[in-house]
């Protein structure tokens, strides 16, 4: 069965937002990365969102079960007007149970949210999924950088 | 006059999720503060951010709700600081952005920012406060 997630009939109750530093992440070569310059937060800190360990990337997203989720990113000096972009190229999955429906976020063509995904699973289902992201600094010669790092959804 | 936003080199960005204020929070939880300083620290995405930056730059804080759809309104009301860590006080760019200017070399300012929200129909109001730390290297 296919899932087809439309932005215009679904409202987000779940919105996971990353702040980019992308004149530091131009600097810094592709990878996996654990350090400085991407910080994830998301609205359910009342319902128990947390992050795991020290790292402000392993966020670990609570999630009731069917909610929809939203995806955003952008970079922490967009009034700075440089032309630096940020975008999430794309998801991953790396454990199992799969808690997206459909298997993986759907990215959006317009609207207020860049990727939106609905979750399934019971209480207490927890899956890491990857998120990619890629870094264009704008500019006479444009750089391209992209990092990619492995946050959490629970079911609540 | 303000300090335009585009001529910024260090920004702050604070974070909110609406759905975490409440009148005894306070903002302790639910407010997250980063910023573009290249070197992240245990105080990126937390409420109470400490930022440095070299002397003489434009500082720019800029409040946003973390979901695009929330329809009320943010607003930066104040800034209070101590005055040697700045050689421009931060001034209202808008109601939403504030900048100001560093000072001298070593200088270290703790400030607070009183922030509202209003609720789309009035129908709802939060006033908190935003702690923050800026040292001039």
């Amino acid at each position: 069965m296919e899932h087809n997630i439309s932005a215009v009939a679904l409202i987000p109750t779940v919105v996971v937002n990353i702040a980019v530093d992308t004149q530091f992440l131009i600097g810094q070569n592709s990878g996996q990365y654990a350090g400085a310059g991407i910080y994830m937060m998301d609205n359910m800190v009342t319902q128990g969102s947390s992050f795991s360990g020290t790292s402000k990337m392993e966020l670990i997203t609570m999630a009731n079960n069917s909610a929809i989720l939203a995806f955003n990113v952008q970079p922490i000096d967009t009034l700075q007007g440089l032309g630096d972009t940020v975008s999430i190229i794309g998801f991953q999955v790396s454990s199992t149970p799969n808690l997206f429906v459909g298997g993986k976020p759907v990215q959006q063509t317009s609207g207020d949210y860049q990727w939106l995904a609905q979750v399934s699973g019971k209480s207490g289902q927890r899956m890491t999924y990857q998120v990619m992201i890629q870094v264009n600094s704008g500019g006479i010669q444009p750089q391209i950088r992209n990092f990619w790092w492995d946050p959490f959804i629970q079911i609540k | 006059m303000a300090i335009n936003p585009n001529t910024c080199t260090r920004f702050i960005q604070i974070w909110v999720d609406v759905n975490a204020l409440s009148p005894t929070n306070n903002g302790s939880i639910g407010i997250y503060c980063v910023d573009n300083n290249g070197q992240g620290n245990s105080t990126e995405d937390t409420a109470t951010l400490t930022t440095t930056s070299s002397v003489n730059s434009n500082i720019c804080w800029q409040i946003l709700p973390l979901d695009p759809q929330y329809k009320g309104t943010m607003s930066i009301q104040n800034f209070t600081s101590s005055i040697s860590g700045f050689n421009t006080q931060p001034q209202s760019f808008s109601q939403d952005t504030w900048t100001g200017q560093t000072g001298a070399n070593g200088s270290t300012s703790p400030y607070s920012i009183n922030v509202q929200f209003q609720g789309a129909g009035g129908f709802s109001s939060w006033s908190g406060v935003v702690k923050g730390t800026f040292t001039v290297r």
